[in-house]
C-alpha cells in the first residue's frame, strides 16, 4: 500500500512538472508583463492578488495535483485545427477557460473577490502556457502531442555521441534551465535586449491569434524534429531563438491583455 | 595569414547554434560574465549588448555549447592555457593556436581600440562570445595544463558519495558551494575588491593571466585529500575552497571586462 501510495505522489508530481514551462520559465514570463503593465492595471493587480505576478503565476499547476481537480490539466493544452486555427470550443480546452477567465475580470464588478482572483491567476499562467510549444496540439498531427528523439553532436569517429531526449523536454526545460542561475528579472531583461523593439507587432491581437502564431512556431518545428529520429544538436541549438520569442511574446502579450482589463 | 585562417573558421561559424562537459559549469560563467558586467565602461556594455542581442551571462556558455559541433570544432580547444613546469606559456604541443591566452590575446589584436570596426558583424559577434566564455574559463583551477601535476594530482571529492574527479568538482563548485544563489547573490559575495585591486587583476597580458592561474592551481591541490566528503568537510576547508572559487570568478570576470573595455575603447 505504502508503495502504490509513493507511486501515485511521483506520478502526480511528474504530471506537474512535465507538461509547462518550468515555475522559472513562468516567471520570467510575469517579470516581462510587470515590466510593461500600467500604473492602474499594476495596482489593480496587486489589490487583487495580494502580491506579485511572479509570485502567482504557477498557482494553476498546483490544482492538477488534487485529484478533484485533476481534469484541469486539459486547460494547459490549446488546440488548433489542421488548418491551424483556433475554433475550439472544447470546455477544458486552454484557450476556451482563458476567454472564460477574461469575461469573469471583464465584469469583475459583479463577481465574487475569490472568483476574481482565481480568474486572474488562470490568465497569468495561461497566457504563458499557451507560449510554450509543446502545450499546442495541431488536430491530425500526431507528433504534436510529443515524442521522443535522439540528438548527435555531430563529431564523427570516437567523439561521436547521441543521447535521448523529447520535444517536450527541449522546449520546456533545455533553453530557460540554462539561466536559471540568472534571476526570472535579469533573464527576462535580456529577453529584451533582443526582442524589446518588436513589442508592439507582438501585443496585437487576440488570445485566439496568438495562439495560431504560436501554432506556426510548433509546425517549423515539426519540419526539423520528429519521433525517433536522430538529430544534430546543432539544429536543437537554433531553436534557442524561438523559445526566446515565446517568452517575449508571452510577456507582452500578458500585459498587454492585462492592461486592457483594467484600464 | 594564421589570422586571415582564424578569421575565416569564425565567418564559417557565424551562422550557425550541446551540452556537454562545461568548464566552471552554467553557473561559474554566468556568475564571471555578471560580474564583467558591471565592470564595462558604459561605451563597451553598449557595444556588447550591439553586437550580441542579449547580456553577457547569456552567452557565458555558447562556447561549451557549440564546442562539439563540426563547424565550431576548433573552439573545443579554446578552454584551457598550458604552461611548462617552469610557468612558461607554452600551448599544446604542436598547436600553439589551441590556447586560450594565445586565442585571446589574437582577438585583442585583431579587434583591440576600435579596430573591431573594420570586421563584419557576425566576426565580432562570435569573437565576443568566444571572449565572455574563454577569458573566465582559463580562470577555473583545472583549466591550466601544468605538467607539475602529472603524477601528482589531488584525487577525487566525494560529493553524497559520488566520486567529483579535481575537473569536475572544481567546475561545479559555484553550484555546490551554493546551489540557491542566483547570480546577483553571488556577484554581491565576489565582487569585492578595491578599485586598486581590480585594476592590479586586470593589469598584464593573457598569457601572465595564465602563469597566474597556473600557481593558482598549484595551491589548489592542497585544498583536500582524495576520498574527502565535500557534505562533512570541516569549515575551514569550506572556507578555502570557497575562497578559492570566488577569487578564480572574481579574476574572471575583472580580466574580461578588461579585454571587451580594452576592444570598445575609441
Amino acid at each position: 500500500m505504502k508503495k502504490i501510495t509513493l507511486l501515485y505522489i511521483f506520478m502526480v508530481a511528474f504530471a506537474a512538472q512535465a507538461m509547462a514551462f518550468t515555475t522559472f520559465g513562468h516567471q520570467t514570463i510575469a517579470s516581462i508583463a510587470t515590466k510593461h503593465l500600467t500604473e492602474k492595471a499594476q495596482t489593480d493587480v496587486k489589490a487583487i492578488l495580494g502580491t506579485d505576478m511572479v509570485q502567482e503565476c504557477v498557482w494553476l499547476n498546483t490544482l492538477r495535483t488534487k485529484p478533484e481537480l485533476a481534469y484541469t490539466k486539459d486547460w494547459h493544452i490549446f488546440t488548433l485545427d489542421r488548418a491551424g486555427r483556433s475554433t475550439t470550443t472544447a470546455e477544458n480546452d486552454g484557450i476556451v477557460q482563458l476567454e472564460k477567465a477574461i469575461a469573469v475580470l471583464r465584469d469583475r464588478a459583479n463577481k465574487s473577490d475569490s472568483l476574481v482572483k482565481a480568474s486572474l491567476k488562470t490568465v497569468i499562467h495561461l497566457v504563458g502556457d499557451m507560449h510554450c510549444i509543446p502545450h499546442i496540439r495541431i488536430d491530425g498531427v500526431e507528433a504534436s502531442k510529443g515524442f521522443k528523439f535522439k540528438l548527435h553532436n555531430t563529431l564523427v569517429g570516437k567523439g561521436y555521441k547521441e543521447w535521448n531526449t523529447s520535444w517536450e523536454a527541449m522546449w520546456q526545460r533545455g533553453f530557460s534551465e540554462r539561466n536559471v542561475i540568472l534571476s526570472p528579472s535579469y533573464y527576462g531583461a535580456d529577453v529584451e535586449i533582443f526582442l524589446g523593439s518588436k513589442k508592439t507587432e507582438y501585443e496585437k491581437g487576440t488570445p485566439r491569434f496568438w495562439v495560431e502564431n504560436v501554432g506556426q512556431d510548433v509546425v517549423f518545428g515539426l519540419g526539423v524534429f520528429s519521433p525517433n529520429a536522430l538529430i544534430s544538436a546543432e539544429d536543437k541549438e537554433r531553436m534557442e531563438d524561438i523559445h526566446n520569442r515565446c517568452m517575449a511574446k508571452a510577456g507582452y502579450r500578458l500585459a498587454a491583455l492585462l492592461n486592457d482589463i483594467f484600464k | 595569414m594564421k589570422s586571415k585562417i582564424s578569421i575565416l573558421i569564425l565567418a564559417l561559424v557565424a551562422t550557425m547554434g550541446v551540452q556537454r562537459a562545461m568548464a566552471w559549469g552554467g553557473h561559474g560563467h554566468r556568475i564571471s560574465a555578471y560580474i564583467a558586467e558591471q565592470h564595462l565602461t558604459p561605451e563597451a556594455k553598449a557595444k556588447c549588448e550591439h553586437y550580441l542581442k542579449h547580456s553577457l551571462p547569456y552567452f557565458a556558455s555558447w562556447m561549451d555549447y557549440w564546442r562539439n559541433i563540426v563547424p565550431f570544432r576548433e573552439i573545443h580547444y579554446w578552454h584551457t592555457c598550458t604552461v611548462d613546469s617552469n610557468f612558461v606559456p607554452v600551448g599544446k604541443t604542436g598547436y600553439p593556436t589551441r590556447d586560450a591566452a594565445y586565442q585571446t590575446e589574437r582577438i585583442l589584436k585583431e579587434m583591440g581600440n576600435g579596430k573591431y570596426k573594420n570586421l563584419p558583424d557576425s566576426i565580432v559577434m562570435v569573437n565576443l562570445k568566444v571572449l565572455v566564455h574563454m577569458v573566465p574559463d582559463m580562470h577555473c583551477p583545472s583549466h591550466t595544463a601544468y605538467p607539475r601535476s602529472l603524477g601528482k594530482r589531488v584525487g577525487p571529492m566525494l560529493v553524497k558519495g559520488t566520486k567529483y574527479a579535481m575537473h569536475k568538482f572544481w567546475d561545479a563548485s559555484p553550484h555546490l558551494l551554493h546551489p540557491n544563489w542566483t547570480v546577483q547573490r553571488y556577484a554581491e559575495a565576489v565582487d569585492t575588491y578595491s578599485p586598486k585591486k581590480i585594476k592590479k587583476i586586470q593589469k598584464g597580458t593573457a598569457t601572465k593571466w595564465g602563469i597566474d592561474n597556473a600557481h593558482t592551481m598549484e595551491a589548489s591541490y592542497t585544498l583536500w585529500d582524495s576520498g574527502d566528503e565535500f557534505t562533512e568537510i570541516g569549515e575551514e576547508q569550506r572556507k578555502n575552497i570557497e575562497e578559492h572559487t570566488f577569487m578564480a570568478l572574481a579574476k574572471g570576470g575583472y580580466r574580461l571586462a578588461a579585454v571587451l573595455n580594452t576592444i570598445f575603447n575609441e
